[in-house]
């Protein structure tokens, strides 16, 4: 089941007379199934922040359609169930994180009686028990995006919305925020996050969309993203044997004598290729598909290697 | 109201605004203390204590319009910076994530303010005039009308505030746009003296248009002075014109509002 669905979203932002008009997002469509940890990456200025906040209608689409749980954001009660960390956020720095959490329980209208049950529970899943009685702007970077986190999961929501949810954590912060979020998932919460951090993303992520200039320019499970359909690293007892395929079905390269990779027109054509290295009565060890980085995946995308999905 | 009126008066605490209301609050206190020998002296004059217990009325009347005045200019400059504080970067995303409408969240804002400033306006007040019910053995419960046309007042500015916070984003706006629409109404006030020297029929038009338009928070002052007093009041103009400007420029910073990207 799809809880959030966008659909040709685009916003151009009125830059005034000079400037001219900036498009945050051109036609933008995807879909996010519940249950499922959604990484959205791209560059500065991509337009992942505008999408998060069309979402949660902060911003309005200058045409396009999205919902979140069925309804559009100009309905409040699309909101409901969804939790959101702001990126650059700057809480109400006049209460303490305790206060921060009551204060943003009761805009969700949860009764105080469930708020004090709420209350322990999330300060030590962020682990800012000790630190719930002191004020906001005493808080350092990361124990500000702890308790950022914490009210994001107030209400108990079915979504949660991240934008740099790792920024300012240490590593150990980040590991754990990345453990929370796959015990979400576990729970059956949708997680969408925004980030710059690829490998974050690449650990925690069931799918992942990179956002270039307003435009998905890839999409698909992070497995997907990170293997080269078409190419196949073959280890074998290759030794002196000569083995070349032709041109019209791929390229083979010879790394050693017992390693090779092949890239295929056709990734079905690695069949061919498997009983070929029989016929020549060479031994097969493994073949597996050439698996790149997430982050070489977003730079190639992001440089244009790749034609837009939409 | 969404705990925002909790979460106005944790920021006043916080800001220690709380301390200038109080500190000024001992101070007229003292002073209503300090008026201990007032009546004596009037009655050693010869005055029967109905006269006197008039004049003292009189007196603490004005002192005490005088002083609310005061607390309600010194909460609007304070709460100037409510609209532009909820509304700056990073802040406005946190607000206007949650599951309630622009609309809500916005009145929501200006009533939990009204509501918190009003009550310490409305409570100083009633300090100072019960230190004086006591030193001077009277109380006339007909201090609520002065009190009451102070939390008006103080509704009106509000209004205007918020309004100008929405439109610009900036403190210093709001406070600025305040100020000019007190000079405003200061100078629509002596209306008369203004006709007479542009004396001319389209001057005089627009004059009585902008007086109608424009709120008469002084003119309310007097109003609800004259109400605490026990005079009869013909006209309730400044009261309702004063509201419908508020009414007025709240659906407008509204309708902006709802409309406008964060």
């Amino acid at each position: 089941m799809n809880v959030i669905e966008v659909t040709d979203l685009t916003k151009i932002y009125d830059s005034g007379l000079r400037k001219g008009n900036v498009i945050a997002l051109n036609k933008v469509s995807l879909q996010i199934q519940a249950g499922e940890i959604f990484g959205l990456l791209g560059p500065n200025g991509a337009g992942k922040t505008t999408l998060f906040k069309i979402l949660l209608g902060i911003v309005r689409a200058t045409s396009g359609e999205s919902t979140m749980n069925g309804l559009p954001p100009s309905n409040p009660e699309s909101r409901a169930k969804v939790g959101y960390l702001p990126e650059n956020h700057r809480f109400p720095n006049h209460l303490t994180g305790l206060g921060l959490l009551e204060s943003t329980g009761r805009l969700y209208g949860i009764p105080q009686a469930e708020l004090d049950i709420r209350f322990d529970r999330l300060l030590h899943l962020v682990d800012m028990e000790k630190w719930a009685d002191t004020k906001i702007r005493k808080y350092s970077k990361g124990m500000a995006q702890r308790i950022g986190l914490a009210q994001a999961l107030i209400a108990d929501p079915d979504i949660l919305m991240l934008d740099e949810p790792t920024d300012g954590i240490d590593p150990v912060g980040k590991v754990e925020i990345r453990e929370i979020l796959l015990k979400l998932r576990s729970m059956g919460k949708t997680v969408i996050v925004n980030s710059h951090l690829l490998s974050e993303v690449e650990q925690a992520a069931d799918r992942v969309a990179i956002l270039s200039k307003g435009q998905v320019v890839r999409m698909g499970e992070v497995s997907e993203l990170t293997s080269r359909q078409s190419q196949f690293e073959i280890e074998a007892e290759i030794g002196d044997h000569l083995f070349e395929l032709d041109e019209a079905m791929g390229k083979v390269r010879l790394i050693s004598s017992d390693r090779m990779t092949v890239e295929l027109q056709d990734e079905k054509d690695i069949n061919y290729v498997i009983d070929q290295l029989r016929f020549k009565k060479i031994s097969i060890r493994s073949v597996k598909p050439v698996k790149i980085t997430l982050e070489q995946s977003f730079f190639e995308a992001v440089r244009g290697k790749q034609e837009p999905v939409i | 109201m969404r705990g925002m009126t909790r979460d106005s008066l944790a920021e006043l605490f916080d800001r220690k605004i709380l301390w200038v209301f109080a500190v000024l609050t001992v101070f007229a206190m003292l002073g209503a203390a300090a008026s201990r020998s007032l009546n004596a002296r009037m009655r050693s004059s010869g005055a029967d204590w109905q006269t006197v217990k008039g004049e003292v009325m009189s007196i603490a009347m004005n002192s005490l319009d005088a002083f609310v005045a005061l607390l309600v200019f010194l909460a609007v400059m304070a709460s100037a910076s409510a609209v532009p504080h909820m509304l700056e970067r990073g802040r406005a995303d946190y607000f206007l994530s949650k599951p309630i409408s622009r609309k809500s969240l916005l009145l929501s804002k200006l009533s939990s303010t009204w509501v918190v400033y009003s009550a310490v306006v409305v409570l100083a007040g009633f300090l100072v005039f019960g230190t004086i019910s006591l030193i001077h053995e009277l109380f006339d419960p007909r201090v609520f009308w002065l009190l009451g046309m102070a939390a008006v007042s103080m509704l009106v500015w509000l209004s205007i505030t918020f309004a100008a916070g929405i439109f610009s984003g900036s403190t210093a706006m709001a406070i600025i746009t305040a100020f000019m629409t007190w000079i405003v109404q200061t100078v629509l006030a002596g209306r008369e003296g203004l006709k007479m020297f542009f004396n001319s029929d389209i001057a005089d038009a627009i004059v009585d248009g902008l007086y109608y338009i424009f709120p008469k928070t002084s003119e309310l002052s007097k109003l609800g002075l004259a109400l605490a007093l026990g005079e009869s009041v013909d006209n309730w103009l400044p009261l309702w014109s004063s509201l419908l400007f508020g009414v007025g420029v709240m659906t407008v910073a509204l309708v902006y509002f709802t409309r406008k990207d964060y």
